[in-house]
């Protein structure tokens, strides 16, 4: 996957995610509200044919790429939590 | 997080998704209706079509049959690599239909497609295609390819992928006079009468409904006739997931595929991110 970094300014960055629909930035940006460092976080799709989702986060504390990266490390981990678990559930 | 199947058929599951994040579960409903891929028909070749029908619209009605998936998705490659291709190997699964109707008419199904892989099969073989006058044939190749709902329906795993919050009804009818005890239990009788059945057994407390019913016309009963002794509310930590198939891949293989890419889409965002710094300043 592609990663436009657009802007990053001490606690802000803003990224772009060519060719995606709302599906993923949905999910980081509601898991970051989530958490205690981000002070913001939202994304934006300018057209729903031509553009490709922009998500801003802004911390608190520490590096905003870092908490990014965590926050798709915790997305990575509950898809695999979910998996398992219906490997484990459901029967064919 | 916590799951419950509440229901398992061959081509529909539902169930209930405890301590999990909103996003997370409809991020999955999102990426099951627009990411899973499936086989389809997507080029046909017509030999002869002197029906009634245009060789566009049997086309499209070839596209929209469900075609059986799952060891496909091993066997052909992907639609990223297959789309622009119009004769790449291991992309295609030929299909051929040639029917004559003599002096009766005829009508075609789904199931007269011969494929030319026994894993790449209509699911389905009585699903009407076209009706023959007599005299009248029709002697087409149609290719299948794998395809992502995102490019278009018919190439989406699931005709129904939904999810909602877990209803709970709240009531107490213990300090109700019995007329409207009754009047309320007649009026929770509209939408299940198990429900009202299994309320009525209770008395009093909260009941989570499970059950496939449709909950608005509790939001009435509240309101009316069980004014002050039931109440309906919807628990924002439990979420009921219901997938329902075409047929081209069993429900289960669906939900762990949509978990798969949205696992490896991650991945790739993580490895593009760890490139975009360079360790340290923006590049």
């Amino acid at each position: 996957m592609e990663v436009r970094i657009l802007k990053k300014e001490g606690s802000l960055v803003e990224f772009e995610l060519p060719g995606e629909d709302h599906s993923l930035p949905n999910l980081i940006v509601k898991l970051a509200l989530k958490r205690p460092e981000v002070d913001y976080a939202a994304y934006n799709i300018p057209h729903p044919l031509v553009g490709s989702p922009r998500i801003v986060v802004r911390v608190r504390e520490g590096e905003p790429l870092d908490v990014v990266r965590s926050i798709v490390e915790e997305i990575i981990a509950l898809s695999r939590e979910f998996r398992e678990k219906i490997e484990e559930r459901l029967k064919e | 997080m916590e799951i419950t199947v509440l229901e398992s058929t061959p081509t529909r599951v539902r169930l209930l998704v405890k301590d999990a994040p909103l996003a997370l579960v409809n991020a999955v409903r999102r990426l099951i209706l627009s990411e899973v891929p499936v086989m389809a028909v997507d080029e046909v070749i017509f030999l002869e079509n002197n029906t009634a029908m245009y060789d566009e619209i049997i086309a499209h009605r070839l596209g929209l049959v469900p075609l059986t998936s799952e060891r496909a998705l091993e066997k052909y490659r992907s639609p990223e690599e297959c789309a622009e291709c119009t004769d790449c190997e291991d992309c295609f699964v030929s299909l051929y239909l040639d029917i004559a109707a003599e002096d009766q008419p005829v009508i075609v199904y789904s199931g007269d497609l011969k494929s030319t892989d026994p894993d790449v099969q209509p699911v389905y073989d009585n699903m009407p295609l076209i009706y023959l006058a007599p005299g009248q044939r029709v002697s087409l190749e149609a290719r299948a390819r794998l395809g992502r709902g995102k490019e278009h329906a018919k190439w989406s795993a699931a005709t129904v992928a939904a999810h909602k919050y877990l209803p709970v009804i709240k009531f107490d009818f213990t300090k109700a006079s019995r007329e409207t005890v009754e009047e309320c239990i007649e009026c929770i009788e509209g939408a299940s009468r198990e429900i009202a059945k299994k309320l009525r057994e209770m008395k009093k407390g909260e009941y989570q409904v499970l059950e496939d019913v449709n909950t608005s016309l509790y939001h009435y009963c509240s309101r009316t006739a069980c004014k002050d002794v039931l109440e309906i509310e919807y628990r924002d930590d439990s979420f009921i997931l219901t997938i329902e198939s075409t047929g081209a891949l069993p429900p289960k293989r669906i939900l762990t595929e949509a978990l798969r890419i949205l696992e490896e889409k991650s991945r790739s965002l993580l490895e593009a991110l760890g490139a975009s710094t360079g360790g340290g300043e923006s590049s």
